[in-house]
């Protein structure tokens, strides 16, 4: 374990996250000791990059929001169950305005309609409803909407990604696009190439200015150049400039599948934030237990390689997702909260988990499971109190809520994460 | 278009009826609702059975198992693992019955060898310390689609036809005989009409729903088996429980991967059978009994398959009922040149291709011997990518950084997906990720298709094989169609891998708007 870090601290995060990151920032920016511990790997490689709030409600219906805010009060009041509710309209907006802030002061920029939802094109030729979206993809949105002539351009040897494939399922809706593969192999090193060494490559300036001669003749009246959201590791908004300065037209990223660049991109700025701001994250650590006594939890035992530490502090933020993240498991019969075996909401039988039909409107019952909240986020017992006095939980582990359906991942991520350091703080006086 | 005979049903029966015909220097045309082995030959064991599990209840079964697996280890060696088996009971399992054993095999004709307790354990680490009985017997795995594939390649290539996705409509009957057989593409609805000497009902548990098209019934028994794929292989042998046929008996090898089931299900017809949760659950407690690492590994999908069964006596138990084949001469039913072959085991296809061959070639008038018993199975480069661990091999050793992997847990490259492709597109076969999901082993693997669905369509569009939003269409149907074996394996590691199939096809794509 680092010798550095401070053993008794005012916060322990647990989950590292968009929720966990997203709760460390909000302990720190409030002037909290914080550590940060992992609880598995890094999910974030599976953030498509864009910061969703709330796009579709009712979900049976399939009702798309253009304005979430809308889309929130009346969520809120179908569903005053959905952690939405509990938080209400101002304190969302707070959350996500500082969340952005944050994020712009980090070094990556986020953008997005004043009120509005975005509409970004995806890999797959389909349209994601979302909030905020990387300043390198929001030309794609923009695009999209003026219905821009565009171009859009792939890498021989990328196989999560076909150009001709988004313009062609697109095609109906954002006439005027044009797609072209261009021969990239030889930049890239490796015999299977994921997103992460595409990026890794394009990195070399020398790489970019040979990417920007070989799209230029294809240009051809194109207004606009799309290209997978591969654009160097760090510095994409540079690169993109870069680009655009070669080509004179904008360049915009288009979110892939995972490995996805974006998420890492967000996880390294958010990280390097926080540590120039004091917050100690346990690298490679991870939450095995959590020390009670009684209603209060006092230490989290976390394990780095084969080392073991007990570390206190005054509150406890769980962040640890769901089953692939770790913080929810199931067994043939029922699903348990794994670190503190928490009560988990969940349907009665397996049977009602998942519905006979994958792509159900409605969404599966078991993406609503998960640990039920008082209105200080802290997780409640069988008899409705909370478990804990000083535990908080955030994120997707919280019922009421299938994120993935709803389009709400990052909003419920983020204002949870905003609401429990609140109510921390509060509590403490 | 016309041909000699007409084979209604492209599974292990009738690409096995091709191959033998093919051979026999007879033409034919196989004509397939589905894909090849769309029904039972593509949701079984894949177990090439010594016969000792019949030994008790169907004797001439277990002969014609005995007989059959030990000529296709040497006509077939490209689709047969070699693997052996044990027959093991543990403590509360029938002591009769367990005495009985190796009597009954004896009487057939059957190698079995007792163990001792400690040697099976041995051999097979992953039994149940508790056996209390071990027998070793010559049971092997058989790979049932690199089977059908090969046979209809072999009598593609001496000229025989196969329609795929293409569904018999309808019989022109000229008094006794079938004068033409009419069939429907179900892309496009094309119809065509066939004229054809002979007719052979080789659709499997669907034999029942071609005779009603002629307006004859035949007394089939739907028998719905399910069962479940473990992410890593558990045993070397295929491991049977020693007594009689019951649910969860038997583990068997399938490559990479343990096949572990079955159970057996009266149905009322054979469409839409489904794994059940409750089945699952089933087949996880008995065969748990045998293999104790059953209740706590990893499944990646279940499936079921609907046996035809065929039997007089409707009420018996489905166990009982005779596993063997029926080759039916309609020539009583008024029909003089239609012949329905169906029931039987994967084990005996041969056989079963065999009898209804011999049976049209005398109605030929043709005096051509089976060669079937002489001639090994030809492989061939498109038809062996369904073989588990073969592109791994391939892939590794030619390192081609222009070759990238669609699928990253079977690791299938592009190379095989082209090969499959290749054979696939002059033949304007039906070309979706399903075809290529049942000549490859993408998605098949413990993401179960979340990836390499994706890649594959990518690469159907680059190959321009796909057009317009197709391949959304094309990711809901198949990621829909893979769910119905997912959903009941839905816990652990495997919930937690469909969280992020669905956070990247609700979430990212948002197909389900």
């Amino acid at each position: 374990m680092a010798e550095n870090i401070e053993k008794k601290v005012d916060l322990i995060v647990i989950g590292a996250g968009l929720a966990g990151m997203a709760a460390t920032i909000f302990a720190v920016e409030n002037g909290l000791t914080t550590i940060q511990v992992g609880s598995s790997v890094g999910e974030m490689l599976f953030a498509s990059g864009a910061l969703d709030l709330l796009g579709i409600h009712p979900v049976e219906q399939q009702k798309e929001w253009l304005d979430p805010w809308a889309g929130v009060s009346t969520l809120s009041r179908d569903c005053p169950k959905h952690p939405y509710a509990l938080l209400g309209l101002e304190s969302i907006r707070r959350a996500m305005d500082q969340f952005v802030d944050f994020l712009e002061n980090a070094g990556l920029s986020y953008r997005g309609w004043p009120e509005g939802n975005a509409l970004l094109p995806t890999c797959a030729g389909t349209i994601k409803i979302t909030y905020r979206v990387p300043q390198t993809m929001w030309p794609g949105v923009t695009g999209f909407k003026q219905k821009l002539p565009a171009l859009i351009v792939d890498f021989q040897g990328m196989k999560d990604f076909s150009a001709r494939q988004m313009v062609e399922t697109l095609g109906s809706r954002w006439p005027g696009l044009r797609s072209r593969r261009l021969d990239f192999t030889r930049q890239v090193p490796g015999v299977d190439r994921d997103n992460a060494l595409m990026a890794e490559a394009l990195n070399s300036q020398e790489v970019r200015t040979d990417l920007a001669g070989a799209i230029r003749p294809l240009l051809q009246g194109a207004e606009l150049v799309g290209i997978p959201a591969v654009l160097g590791l760090r510095e994409s908004e540079a690169f993109a400039a870069d680009l655009e300065g070669q080509l004179g037209v904008p360049v915009f990223e288009i979110p892939t599948m995972p490995p996805s660049v974006p998420g890492i991109r967000l996880k390294e700025a958010m990280e390097q934030a926080l540590r120039s701001r004091g917050a100690n994250l346990v690298a490679g650590g991870r939450a095995v237990s959590v020390n009670t006594e009684r209603r209060c939890c006092v230490g989290v035992v976390v394990q780095q390689g084969a080392y073991q530490e007990t570390l206190e502090a005054e509150g406890i933020v769980l962040a640890t997702g769901r089953f692939l993240g770790g913080g929810l498991d199931a067994s043939r019969t029922v699903i348990r909260e794994t670190l503190l075996d928490l009560q988990v909401h969940q349907p009665e039988r397996r049977e009602a988990w998942h519905r006979p039909h994958f792509l159900d409107p409605r969404g599966h019952p078991v993406n609503r499971a998960g640990l039920e909240v008082d209105e200080l986020f802290r997780p409640v017992g069988s008899d409705g109190r909370s478990a804990f006095e000083n535990l908080f939980a955030v994120g997707s582990v919280l019922a009421h809520q299938d994120w993935m359906r709803m389009k709400c991942g990052a909003g419920l991520a983020i204002s949870t994460a905003y609401g429990a350091v609140q109510s921390f703080i509060h509590r403490r006086g | 278009m016309e041909t000699q005979v007409l084979i209604i049903g492209a599974g292990v029966t009738g690409t096995g009826l091709a191959r033998d015909l093919a051979l026999r220097g007879v033409d034919c045309i196989v004509v397939e609702s589905k894909d090849i082995n769309a029904g039972a030959s593509g949701a079984n064991h894949g177990l090439l059975h010594s016969g000792a599990r019949y030994v008790s209840n169907d004797p001439f079964s277990a002969q014609e198992c005995h007989v059959e697996s030990q000529l296709l280890k040497k006509m077939a060696p490209n689709c047969i693992e070699d693997t052996g088996g044990l027959f093991v009971a543990v403590a509360g399992d029938d002591e009769a019955y367990v005495a009985e054993f190796p009597r009954l095999c004896e009487q057939n004709g059957i190698s079995a060898r007792m163990l001792d307790r400690q040697v099976a354990l041995e051999l097979e680490p992953a039994l149940c310390e508790d056996i209390v009985a071990a027998y070793q017997v010559e049971d092997a795995s058989i790979n049932p689609f690199r089977l059908s594939l090969e046979n209809m390649a072999e009598a593609e290539t001496l000229g025989s036809r196969l329609f795929t996705h293409t569904e018999v409509t309808g019989f022109l009957r000229n008094g006794s005989r079938i004068q033409a057989v009419r069939m429907r593409q179900h892309q496009g609805g094309k119809e065509t009409v066939v004229e054809a000497a002979q007719v052979v009902n080789a659709a499997g548990a669907w034999a029942g729903e071609v005779a009603k098209l002629l307006d004859l019934e035949l007394p089939m028994i739907y028998s719905k088996g399910s069962l479940l794929v473990t992410q890593r292989r558990l045993t070397r042998k295929v491991i049977n429980r020693l007594r009689r046929p019951s649910d969860g008996d038997i583990v068997a090898p399938g490559g990479t991967v343990s096949l572990v089931g079955s159970t057996s299900e009266r149905l009322r017809s054979p469409f839409s059978s489904r794994p059940t949760i409750e089945e699952v659950d089933r087949i996880v407690t008995e065969a748990g009994q045998m293999v104790p690492v059953l209740a706590n590994t990893r499944y990646v999908r279940a499936y079921a398959g609907v046996r035809p069964l065929v039997s007089a006596n409707t009420k018996s138990n489905d166990r009982a009922i005779s596993r063997g084949f029926v080759v039916l001469d309609h020539e009583a039913d008024g029909i003089s040149n239609l012949i329905t072959v169906t029931g039987g085991k994967l084990t005996t296809f041969r056989l079963m291709a065999e009898k209804a061959a011999d049976l049209v070639c005398s109605r030929l008038g043709l005096k051509a011997p089976c060669r079937t018993r002489q001639v090994p199975l030809a492989s061939s480069e498109t038809t062996q990518w369904t073989e588990p661990g073969l592109s791994p091999r391939v892939w590794l050793k030619k390192q081609n950084p222009d070759d990238p992997l669609l699928c990253e847990c079977e690791m299938v490259p592009l190379s095989a997906v082209d090969q499959i492709l290749d054979r696939l597109e002059p033949r304007r076969e039906n070309i979706d990720l399903s075809a290529i999901n049942l000549r490859s082993r993408v998605g098949k693997g413990s993401c179960q298709g979340t990836f390499c669905s994706f890649r594959t369509c990518c690469h159907l569009y680059e190959r321009g094989l796909f057009h317009s939003d197709e391949g959304v269409n094309q990711l809901k149907r198949f990621l829909g169609k893979r769910w119905h074996g997912l959903r009941p394996v839905l816990w652990g590691a495997q919930l937690a891998q469909e969280e992020l199939q669905e956070a990247i096809h609700c979430g990212l794509f948002g197909l389900e708007t």
